[in-house]
């Protein structure tokens, strides 16, 4: 048994279906760099810049909660079915 | 006699008119006598009224609208989730009953402490989630309100397959008392009852960022979700990796986890789905070939109408007049 057990480990290992975690906010990571999403996260991260710099000034005027939609629909969208080839 | 009362008419409006000419002459011709003397104090209180009013309307009217109003912004309405390749959702898939099993497992396990699933009886489990035993024994777990007994009193009976799963609350004030105000809804029907459907559940539960967005304003108690119209939501994240075990080994992670009790919700929703499906196959296929034996049955009987040879033999030439 035990050789069969360290087959299957192997087999386990390499196939990549098992060994992935199936994890969506880490593909989204992943969109959210990638060069589609690269309009969108520029526009957040300025406004986050921004926002930030009021708060300095005391008090912020704003929010980032429109960038942030935009944001997370594209990396959303990126994501979805590479999202979906991982889960069973 | 029309005609007189009609004469008449026109002659009153003439007379109306001059009778108002005369008026406002009289008045004006009256007015330059000493009742009506200009008195400063009286014109100054009144030009200073007039103007405490017409500058206070403005600004009240500029309180009332004059600011920026934050009104249909995009967290008003809430991020439009994303649409996901459900694969229950094509048209020749069924459900994958593995994963309303671990659904259950995990609405079960996570979402039954508050939320209640109260349209969905123990025997409609069976067969489609759980074995016959699986269900008696879930059911007999809880008790319910039996029959009197002899002295009227209703006693408590293990539950049966005929019973409807158990609410976390007695009702909707318990609920809301529980739970900082915020009333958990029913996820019988769920999936039918939110725009949205399968993918807003699916983005509500796995969407809960990090960190709010710079800026924005979190009331206490409350939660960022972005997919929550008005982004403030009373549920906290409660998926997390490996909160669940599941008993065939799927590794649990947030995103499985929620795709399972999505599906599970929306099995919930439409348990009649599969057997839909089934039944439209079934007219689809039954109409059609019907269809092409009503074509093929039209053809045929029309065919000897469709075939025949109109001729015209004309009569042969002769010298004979007619």
């Amino acid at each position: 048994m035990g050789l069969w057990d360290a087959f299957s480990e192997i087999v386990e290992s390499v196939t990549p279906w098992s060994t992935v975690e199936a994890e969506a906010p880490a593909q989204e990571q992943e969109c959210k760099n990638a060069p589609q999403c690269a309009s969108a996260k520029h526009h957040f991260d300025h406004c986050v810049e921004r926002v930030q710099q009021q708060e300095e000034d005391g008090g912020a005027k704003e929010d980032c909660v429109e960038e942030f939609f935009h944001l997370a629909h594209c990396a959303t969208d990126c994501a979805a079915p590479k999202v979906w080839a991982r889960l069973k | 006699m029309l005609a007189r009362s009609c004469l008449r008419s026109t002659r009153t409006l003439n007379g109306l008119r001059n009778g108002a000419n005369n008026v406002t002459k009289r008045a004006a011709s009256t007015s330059s006598g000493a009742a009506n003397e200009a008195v400063p104090t009286r014109l100054n209180v009144a030009a200073a009224a007039s103007t405490t009013l017409a500058v206070g309307s403005m600004a009240w009217y500029y309180h009332l609208y004059g600011p920026v109003a934050f009104a249909s912004t995009p967290a008003e309405e809430g991020l439009h989730p994303t649409k996901y390749p459900w694969v229950h959702e094509q048209w020749f898939k069924t459900y994958d009953h593995q994963a309303l099993r671990r659904g259950f497992q995990v609405y079960q396990e996570v979402c039954a402490s508050c939320h209640s699933l109260e349209r969905i009886p123990y025997r409609s489990l069976v067969g489609s989630i759980l074995t016959v035993d699986e269900a008696k024994e879930l059911a007999e777990a809880n008790e319910y309100p039996g029959e009197p007994n002899e002295q009227g009193d209703i006693e408590m009976r293990p539950g049966k397959l005929a019973d409807y799963l158990p609410s976390p609350y007695k009702n909707e004030e318990a609920a809301r008392f529980a739970n900082n105000g915020a009333l958990p809804p029913d996820l019988s029907l769920i999936v039918k009852a939110r725009h949205g459907g399968c993918n807003y559940i699916f983005s509500l539960l796995t969407g809960y960022p990090e960190e709010p967005p710079a800026g924005t304003v979190v009331a206490p108690g409350m939660n960022f979700n972005p997919y929550f119209p008005g982004t403030g939501i009373a549920m906290a994240r409660v998926l997390y990796d490996d909160l669940v075990e599941y008993e065939d080994g799927t590794t649990a992670s947030t995103s499985q986890m929620a795709k399972d009790v999505v599906e599970f919700l929306n099995w919930a929703a439409e348990p009649e789905m599969d057997d839909r499906k089934k039944m439209g196959m079934k007219v689809l296929v039954v109409t059609a070939s019907l269809w092409a034996m009503s074509v093929w049955v039209k053809r045929y009987k029309w065919a000897w109408l469709k075939s025949r040879k109109l001729a015209y033999d004309p009569p042969a030439e002769s010298k004979v007049r007619h």
